[in-house]
């Protein structure tokens, strides 16, 4: 099991020139990325998404790109979990609980099976409130503008006890 | 390869309780006559010889039908067999044994074969491969001969005739063989996916479903090739007019001086663009950087985890290694109730590895404040950068308009062509992209198909060839199996009806010393023997007497010609002829085969057994009982006349 994007946001992200600098590419990942932290920042899964198959080959670690923020990404669905589910930030136990549930150390992503299951739920939903602010992006320049410019714009709704 | 039977014994079985041993000789003599007066069981001695050389299924009726009396339990029935392999050599002794529980019906046959490594008892029939394949119940009674087969060889409607001759030649072999084709090749067909083509039909249809794939793809190909080309041109042809309009606009040397200007903001503006985008990408990656919303998060999860005093510094493996002492930490002793509860409850505490892990998300969370650029102020600056990039191309045709109104003809067309080629252009990259991406999503996408993009239509082509070449050898199979089952009934009918044919000679010339009196001949085999006389065409009705002379005339034609040498067993085999046929067959009959054991009673000695008293290859067994009931064997011929004597006098 790993990440993965659904077929509708591969197929929103399909035109998009994937090697506008030279030397850097646009990754598959930058596009899940993208729709996750949308999900993260309502604190909503989608239901039953269709899904692609994953990106990463199989026990691959995050690309390198992505390696400095691993953790981040780790704390950032323990925090989205806690909002979604309402969880009182001071119960310790249950935090832990909640931790152990989604993280596993010895996962190259560090990930446990719910927790890769929770991201790209997370993702597909987040995808959900890209495809709504935007159109399908031609160009990683524009994709960029208008991708900040969704992060400036709104202002998330109150989805539950900040943590 | 050679067959004889050396004894046979028999354990609580009709004969009687105990144990009774009938011993021919090692090796056994050539001719054995069985003196055994009725109700002594000869009947169930032959009945269990064909059991245990057939391994045949037997009733539970028929298992207690072996029984001596109600007070025996089990019974043990073994035969001695003695074979020699082809080529001669060293002759082996196989015992094959039927054991039987009569309480509950059963019973089971095994094999020892004293002689090879480790011998001992074996389940089964375990003889040499091609001795077994003949030893089926049908062809059993031909050697160990059943009177009722001496009918049934006349009997259209039961064919023992050809049976009997297919068993012995393995004609069934080919019959067996074509079902194993058969069998084989529904199999293999089977376990193909596709099942729908196994006809020169079903061939011809997926040869044109494939023709129909290459040809969609050749199309495809050309239409790719056709616009690579166009825009290959349509490229020269841009090249060209930016050129025109360049030379166009350099005419004027105030405009050339602000084009020169243009284009090398142009240049400066995309290089910014390249470097700020770059920016921007690496700022949007660090969820820190992307959003002050996302850092506030990830601080606050690190300020909830440090209030949290979490990861709990205990971990579960403490609790292990404490179970694992013999004593706590406190100094009290940790017995198996104490290690239990620990070994329990330590489930409550996380392993230290994932502690680990949430103290290490928990210091990169608390140190998430960063001084690095937002993505939001490097997209701002990018958006600048954009901008930029539209004024400076809107400040260019500008340019171009500017030299067309200073009266400069030719710049109208020059710069509308220009536009036409990007249009062009633009709807020919999309075209060729449509044609020949691999990208799963663009495909998806452009709702591409096999008759649309040129990847799929390769794959849509790959699996028609892989249905084509299955069918294809489906149907080659099926045409092999056609041809190869044809030939082998073909094979099988000619070997039958030249087999028959060399039989029926043999039977006849047998047949000519056998019955004198009226000369019976085989007309033809088919099935069973039809006979003939030289006074009917169609000799439907003999005496009983001519019937067995037809059947021993027969069998003796049929396996003077087989591969083994057999022994022939018979019950009684003169007691239905008159006196007349007796000496004719007793002067033929010792000859027929290699080993000949006859059950006899006493009636049958007159120009019968007497026949056998010179010869010097014989063993007389004779039974007797005592006054008491037990049963005596003697051996030898004086006890054999005495018997005789006795009998033909009762």
């Amino acid at each position: 099991m790993s990440l993965r994007l659904t077929e509708d946001a591969a197929s929103f992200f399909s035109k998009i020139d994937s090697q506008p600098i030279k030397g850097v590419r646009f990754l598959d990942i930058d596009k899940f990325y993208a729709c996750l932290m949308l999900g993260f920042r309502y604190a909503q899964l989608a239901s039953d998404p269709s899904l692609m198959p994953a990106f990463l080959a199989a026990g691959a670690k995050y690309p390198d790109a992505y390696q400095p923020y691993d953790s981040y990404l780790l704390g950032l669905l323990v925090e989205a979990e806690i909002r979604r589910r309402n969880l009182d930030p001071k119960n310790r136990d249950l935090i832990e609980q909640e931790t152990v549930k989604l993280l596993d150390p010895h996962s190259p992503l560090g990930l446990s099976e719910d927790g890769i299951r929770f991201m790209n739920r997370y993702a597909a939903k987040g995808f959900e409130i890209l495809r709504d602010a935007m159109a399908p992006p031609r160009s990683v320049d524009d994709f960029l503008v208008a991708y900040a410019d969704l992060w400036q714009a709104k202002s998330e709704p109150d989805s539950g006890q900040p943590a | 390869m050679k067959i004889r039977i050396t004894d046979w014994r028999c354990d609580n079985l009709r004969i009687g309780e105990g144990t009774e041993v009938f011993e021919l000789g090692d090796p056994p003599a050539r001719w054995s006559l069985v003196q055994m007066p009725n109700g002594l069981g000869k009947t169930s001695t032959m009945t269990l010889i064909r059991a245990v050389l057939g391994e045949e299924d037997l009733s539970v009726e028929k298992v207690r039908g072996f029984r001596a009396n109600d007070t025996v339990e089990s019974g043990t029935f073994e035969l001695g067999l003695l074979i020699e392999g082809r080529g001669g050599g060293q002759a082996k002794h196989y015992r094959l044994t039927a054991d039987f529980d009569f309480k509950a019906g059963t019973y089971r046959y095994s094999t020892l074969r004293a002689e090879e490594r480790g011998g001992g008892h074996e389940p089964g029939l375990v003889l040499p491969s091609d001795l077994k394949h003949i030893l089926k119940p049908e062809f059993i009674k031909l050697f160990v001969f059943d009177g009722e087969l001496a009918r049934d060889i006349r009997d259209l409607n039961k064919a023992a005739a050809d049976h009997a001759i297919r068993t012995l030649y393995q004609l069934d072999d080919l019959s067996r063989l074509r079902q194993r084709i058969r069998d084989a090749v529904s199999k293999r067909q089977e376990a193909l996916e596709r099942t729908s083509g196994r006809t020169q039909k079903g061939v011809s249809r997926h040869q044109k479903i494939f023709d129909e794939a290459a040809g969609q793809l050749a199309t495809l190909k050309k239409a790719l090739a056709e616009k690579k080309s166009t825009r290959t041109k349509l490229k020269r042809e841009q090249e060209g007019v930016r050129t025109q309009i360049e030379e166009h606009i350099a005419r004027s040397g105030d405009l050339n001086d602000r084009r020169l200007k243009l284009s090398k903001d142009a240049n400066d503006i995309a290089s910014d663009i390249q470097t700020t985008t770059l920016a921007a990408l690496i700022a949007y990656r660090n969820p820190a950087t992307l959003s002050p919303t996302i850092r506030s998060r990830l601080t606050n999860l690190g300020t909830v985890l440090t209030k949290a005093r979490l990861p709990k510094s205990v971990s579960s493996d403490f609790f292990d290694e404490i179970a694992d002492e013999g004593e706590c930490i406190c100094g009290r002793p940790i017995g198996d109730a104490e290690r239990e509860i620990l070994k329990h409850r330590k489930e409550q505490y996380l392993a230290q590895d994932q502690i680990s892990a949430i103290a290490a998300m928990k210091d990169r969370l608390n140190s998430s404040a960063t001084s690095e650029t937002s993505f939001s102020a490097t997209c701002d600056t990018l958006h600048g950068k954009l901008e930029d990039r539209q004024a400076n191309e809107k400040a260019m045709d500008r340019l171009k308009q500017e030299a067309e109104e200073r009266g400069d003809e030719d710049m109208g067309p020059l710069t509308e062509r220009e536009s036409e080629i990007n249009v062009e252009l633009a709807a020919l990259n999309i075209d060729i992209e449509r044609l020949e991406t691999a990208d799963t999503a663009k495909q998806r996408s452009y709702q591409s198909t096999a008759k649309t993009n040129i990847p799929l239509a390769q794959k849509h082509l790959g699996e028609c060839k892989a249905t084509l070449d299955e069918v294809e050898a489906s149907f080659r199979l099926s045409r092999q199996r056609d041809s190869l089952l044809d030939q082998l009934s073909r094979i099988e009918k000619k070997a039958l009806a030249e087999l028959r044919e060399v039989i029926r000679t043999e039977t006849n010339d047998r047949l000519k010393t056998l019955v004198k009196m009226e000369q019976l001949r085989v007309k033809r085999i088919d099935g069973a023997l039809e006979l003939e006389s030289d006074k009917s065409s169609s000799k439907d009705d003999v005496s009983e007497g001519q019937s067995l002379s037809v059947a021993y005339a027969f069998l003796t034609a049929l396996l003077s010609k087989a591969p083994f040498e057999l022994p022939f067993i018979v019950d009684s085999p003169a007691v239905s002829l008159d006196l007349d046929v007796r000496k004719e067959v007793s002067k033929v009959i010792p000859t027929l085969f290699e080993q000949m054991i006859f059950f006899v009673i006493s009636s049958e000695q007159a120009a019968f057994a007497e026949s056998f008293y010179e010869l010097e290859d014989t063993r007389f067994v004779t039974l007797s009982k005592t006054a008491d009931g037990r049963i005596e064997t003697h051996y030898g011929l004086d006890e054999f006349k005495r018997q005789s004597g006795e009998g033909i006098a009762e």
